[in-house]
């Protein structure tokens, strides 16, 4: 008896694993880290991470200026930053009109570099929640005759920093020491 | 020397009397049965070819004789001397028995009348008694001169013409002078006539002339005098034979051909130092020819002043021969004159007038003949007084008799004349193309002013004075001016043909009328011109009735002489330059008229010159952004039309009136350096197209021109589709290879550019942002748009696919695109400090 006792809670809580890993199994949605079990059985809980990022900065219209653009990390993971910035004109009727649009000059911020395809790379990895150094401290916008303005679009992208083949893999970069180098 | 006894009478009252009180002799009675029928002495004067032209005045031969009335101012001269007594008184009285003798039946023909004669001529010899012993010489006649005409031809008689023409027309105004000149009676040292002449104003340019003319005692002798030979002529037959009688001085001259055929002659150059005193000196004699064949001496007596005296059987003339200058308002030289004055009874009077005219002259004649065809037995009714108006004057309206007043006024007392009253009984002719009005029929003879002491010593006042009344008007047309002669020539008193007292000149100062001066506005194209003579050509100058004309080739304004003779016209054109005008001015005419005097009138007007500038009219003309630039021609297209403007006046408009012909701009159109690029329009706005007019010599830019490139520009649509709602793409666009500009979209979405400029671009999607998605356009990875200047070709859309995943390895994430435009609307409590909402602000 003492066996099938032992027996029956075997299979017992083998049916409850496996529901479980049936369970987690069904979530389509989640990351899937392999986990490996101890002797002990442990009952351990698991939820999705996720990659979010998004942009910060300014508009002074005192001084057509635009300050302190920067990326936070609003995902869970710590990721790298990358950011691409378009500028282009509109009229007044906010309709994007045929003309060279000159980037503004400004000083790319500290922890910030520009690879040579254009994308301004926060150089390490940002920790979820946490915030990029500036890229552009203040950046003062063009202006034009009759009502037409510069606009100026900041479009950012986190990645998972870990591992750092997603990186090379994804954005074509290399990271040297942690760090994304210029090519 | 034969003489009656009342000739030797009346020529001793002459010879005592300084102021000519000469008491006529009265004629015979006239007896129509007695007629003498002499074809010697017709023969004798005929030679005279004019003798044939005949003369008319038939109102005189209407007259009746009057009876003759004795001067009473001679009475009263013999009075003086004598007291009262004797002689003189005999006078009056046998002459007045003698006019009242006069029978009607003078009234008969002349020629019935006319029956004989003898050869009457003067026969001019050297005296014996006073003539120097010195030579006799016989008178060379020219070769040349064979008839009186041919005398005349060489000889300088100004009036020689007019005395012809003056046959019975009595309208020459040379004879009329001379006749004045002759027969004013300055000689006789009589006033003739009492003349005064008024004029009265009576409104709206209108005058009253007022005539009073009454004859004196001793114009009634002098008339007298004169008459007594014409009366002569008709009754010749009864005076005896005395019929033709000359009168003549001479000296270095040739004597007419007529009077080489007195046989008796005797005719001897006098010496030049005797000039004017042949006859005194009885160098010469004088003589009548008496019907028996005698010849009776003419006595001539030198009187002072120049004056001689000719004493015949029955009658005495004092001509006056030196130098006389007669007062006749004209300039006619009659010095050393004298008139030949004969009658002959051979079928009518002749009068045959010869001047010298200057020392240096020869002797010159001028013939005029006359048949006397009437009857008329009392001369002094054939004076008429003749008044007529000067060019300056008209009679108002059609003047006729009716307007014409006759009156006459009792002579009542000394120099006091009674009511007038009028009178019908004499003629009123007027003749409007001589401007002359007649009042004949008046008998002077009879009504002569005097004061008559009738035997019993008692004084009576007999005589009238003939009032004449008419209307004038300035004539229209006159410009006025001083001292303007209202009387024409030849107005005075005549007898017959002859003048004898002649009228004073009367002058009125006439206003120049009101100028009016109408200046029509011109108008000219711009760079137009004018000229100086043609705005005055088209001024309209009224001087009362007259208009001037102020062309330069108008002489006198385009005015007859009589309209100006009292004023000078000025005119003044004021104006800035008339060449290539550009802008508004105007022009001042100023007319003058000026009186030398104190008037003068003077007006002034301004008007407008309008320069018309150009408007050009375009169509509208679409171009799209990117293309060339129009050419010249393809702009010179735009112009429809140029419309000439001058403050909202077109040029067209009814009632304008252009001067000169519209010019042809020339145009040329230059676009603004700031809508172009490298030769094509690079702005989107609309494009003022500056214009360059050229109009003759004139080049300049036009502030308005109004032809405007109508810009338009294309546009491109980039669409995404199969991508995700939380994904950006990135798309870059270049044209003609080169980087134009970025945009981005999010999800399946689309996102247009606007105001593109024509041409080629390629739109390809970054593909190092979307690097875990395969994308493309139909398979191509870029996508060609050409953009082309037409409605249908400046749209185009270009859709990027999502084909699938390229890599699904790692977490990402792309952020919103943040704009700084922005604009959350969210709702807050209303902050005053809020002015506005800047387009670039981020609010919340």
């Amino acid at each position: 008896m003492a066996k099938s006792n032992k027996f029956s809670r075997l299979i017992k809580i083998s049916a409850i694993i496996g529901c479980l890993i049936l369970l987690l199994s069904l979530n389509s949605n989640s990351t899937v880290a392999w986990l490996q079990s101890g002797e002990a059985t442990v009952i351990n809980r698991f939820s999705g991470s996720r990659v979010r990022c998004e942009v910060l900065q300014d508009f002074d219209p005192a001084t057509n200026s635009v300050k302190d653009v920067k990326i936070r990390n609003t995902g869970d993971l710590s990721a790298y930053v990358r950011v691409r910035l378009i500028v282009y004109r509109k009229n007044v009727h906010g309709q994007i009109v045929g003309a060279i649009a000159q980037m503004p000059t400004f000083t790319v911020g500290q922890g910030w570099i520009k690879h040579e395809d254009g994308y301004y790379y926060f150089t390490v990895p940002v920790n979820q929640t946490e915030t990029t150094k500036p890229l552009i401290s203040q950046m003062n916008l063009a202006s034009y005759p009759d009502g037409e303005y510069q606009t100026f679009e900041v479009l950012a992208e986190a990645l998972q920093s870990f591992p750092q083949d997603a990186i090379q893999d994804a954005w074509r970069v290399e990271i040297l020491k942690n760090k994304v180098i210029k090519h | 020397m034969m003489r009656k006894p009342i000739a030797l009478l009346l020529s001793l009252i002459l010879s005592l009397s300084i102021n000519s009180t000469v008491a006529f002799a009265a004629p015979e009675p006239v007896k129509a049965s007695t007629g003498m029928t002499d074809n010697s002495l017709t023969d004798e004067l005929v030679m005279d070819p004019m003798s044939t032209i005949d003369s008319s005045n038939d109102s005189l031969t209407e007259l009746n004789l009057s009876p003759v009335p004795v001067p009473d101012s001679d009475t009263k001269a013999v009075q003086g001397q004598n007291d009262g007594t004797t002689l003189d008184s005999s006078v009056l009285e046998d002459t007045s028995t003698s006019i009242e003798s006069i029978e009607p039946t003078a009234t008969k023909p002349f020629t019935q009348e006319t029956t004989t004669s003898q050869l009457d001529s003067i026969l001019i010899e050297k005296t014996e008694v006073d003539q120097p012993k010195q030579p006799i010489e016989e008178v060379q006649w020219p070769a040349n001169i064979k008839s009186v005409q041919e005398y005349e031809m060489i000889q300088d008689s100004p009036s020689k013409e007019t005395v012809q023409t003056k046959e019975g027309a009595s309208t020459s105004q040379g004879v009329k002078a001379l006749d004045f000149a002759m027969n004013r009676l300055e000689a006789m040292n009589v006033t003739p006539f009492q003349v005064n002449k008024t004029i009265v104003p009576t409104g709206k340019g209108g005058y009253m002339i007022r005539l009073e003319v009454y004859a004196t005692s001793d114009i009634a002798d002098a008339v007298q005098k004169i008459f007594t030979s014409y009366n002569k002529q008709k009754n010749s037959v009864n005076y005896d034979s005395r019929e033709n009688f000359w009168f003549m001085v001479e000296e270095d001259v040739y004597v007419p051909a007529w009077v080489k055929r007195i046989p008796e002659k005797t005719l001897t150059i006098p010496p030049a130092s005797s000039k004017n005193d042949y006859f005194y000196k009885n160098r010469y004699k004088i003589f009548e020819k008496l019907k028996n064949g005698s010849y009776d001496e003419v006595i001539v007596e030198k009187l002072p002043n120049d004056q001689y005296k000719y004493t015949f059987s029955d009658k005495t003339m004092i001509i006056r021969t030196g130098n006389v200058t007669p007062n006749l308002g004209r300039s006619l030289y009659i010095g050393n004159s004298i008139f030949i004055y004969s009658y002959t009874t051979a079928g009518g009077a002749k009068v045959e007038v010869g001047r010298a005219t200057g020392p240096n002259k020869k002797f010159g004649v001028a013939f005029f003949q006359r048949k006397v065809e009437d009857n008329s037995t009392n001369p002094y009714q054939k004076v008429f007084i003749e008044d007529s108006i000067s060019d300056y004057f008209d009679f108002p309206g059609e003047t006729g008799v009716n307007n014409i007043l006759v009156k006459t006024a009792a002579y009542i007392g000394e120099n006091s004349f009674g009511p007038e009253v009028s009178d019908s009984t004499g003629t009123v002719g007027i003749t409007n193309i001589d401007k002359s009005i007649q009042i004949k029929g008046f008998d002077f003879l009879t009504n002569y002013v005097r004061k008559v002491t009738n035997p019993d010593q008692s004084v009576s006042w007999q005589g009238k004075k003939l009032i004449v009344e008419y209307p004038l008007i300035v004539r229209p047309g006159f410009l006025g001016g001083n001292n303007v002669p209202v009387s024409g020539d030849n107005s005075g008193v005549f007898l017959d043909i002859i003048g004898i007292e002649e009228f004073p000149i009367v002058t009125l100062n006439i206003a120049i009328p009101p100028i009016d001066i109408q200046l029509p506005t011109r108008n000219v194209y711009r760079s137009g011109s004018l000229t100086r003579t043609d705005l005055e050509q088209k001024a309209v100058v009224q001087v009362g009735e007259s208009v001037l004309n102020l062309a330069p080739e108008a002489l006198n304004f385009g005015l007859d002489e009589w309209q100006t003779d009292f004023v000078e016209i000025q005119k003044k054109l004021s104006t800035g330059s008339l060449e290539n005008m550009l802008a508004d001015l105007s022009y001042t005419l100023e007319v003058s008229i000026t009186a030398p005097g104190s008037q003068t009138k003077q007006k002034s007007t301004t008007a407008d010159i309008k320069v018309f500038q150009p408007k050009l009219v375009f169509k509208d003309i679409t171009i799209w952004m990117g293309e060339a630039v129009p050419s010249q021609s393809t702009l010179l297209e735009c112009h429809i039309k140029t419309q000439w403007i001058n403050k909202n006046v077109n040029s067209t408009d009814p009632g304008v009136l252009m001067s000169g012909v519209e010019p042809t701009p020339i145009l040329q159109f230059e676009l603004p350096e700031c809508s172009l690029e490298n030769g094509l329009i690079a702005t989107k706005k609309d494009i003022p197209v500056g214009v360059t007019l050229t109009i003759g010599s004139i080049q300049e830019k036009l502030n308005e021109p109004g032809l405007v490139l109508k810009v338009k520009t294309s546009q491109v649509t980039i669409k995404k589709t199969g991508g995700k709602d939380d994904e950006t793409y990135i798309f870059n666009i270049r044209k003609g290879g080169a980087f134009y500009l970025s945009v981005s979209l999010t999800g399946n979405s689309a996102v247009t550019i606007y105001d593109l400029p024509v041409g080629t671009y390629s739109v390809e999607e970054e593909a190092a942002w979307s690097w875990r998605n395969f994308s493309g356009f139909d398979g191509s990875s870029t996508a060609s748009v050409k953009l082309t200047g037409s409605d249908a070709g400046s749209r185009a859309t270009v859709i990027s696919t999502n084909t699938g995943i390229k890599n699904n390895k790692w977490l990402n994430d792309y952020s919103d695109v943040s704009k700084n435009d922005k604009i959350n609307i969210v709702l807050l409590e209303w902050n005053p400090a809020w002015t506005e909402i800047k387009r670039n602000q981020i609010i919340g």
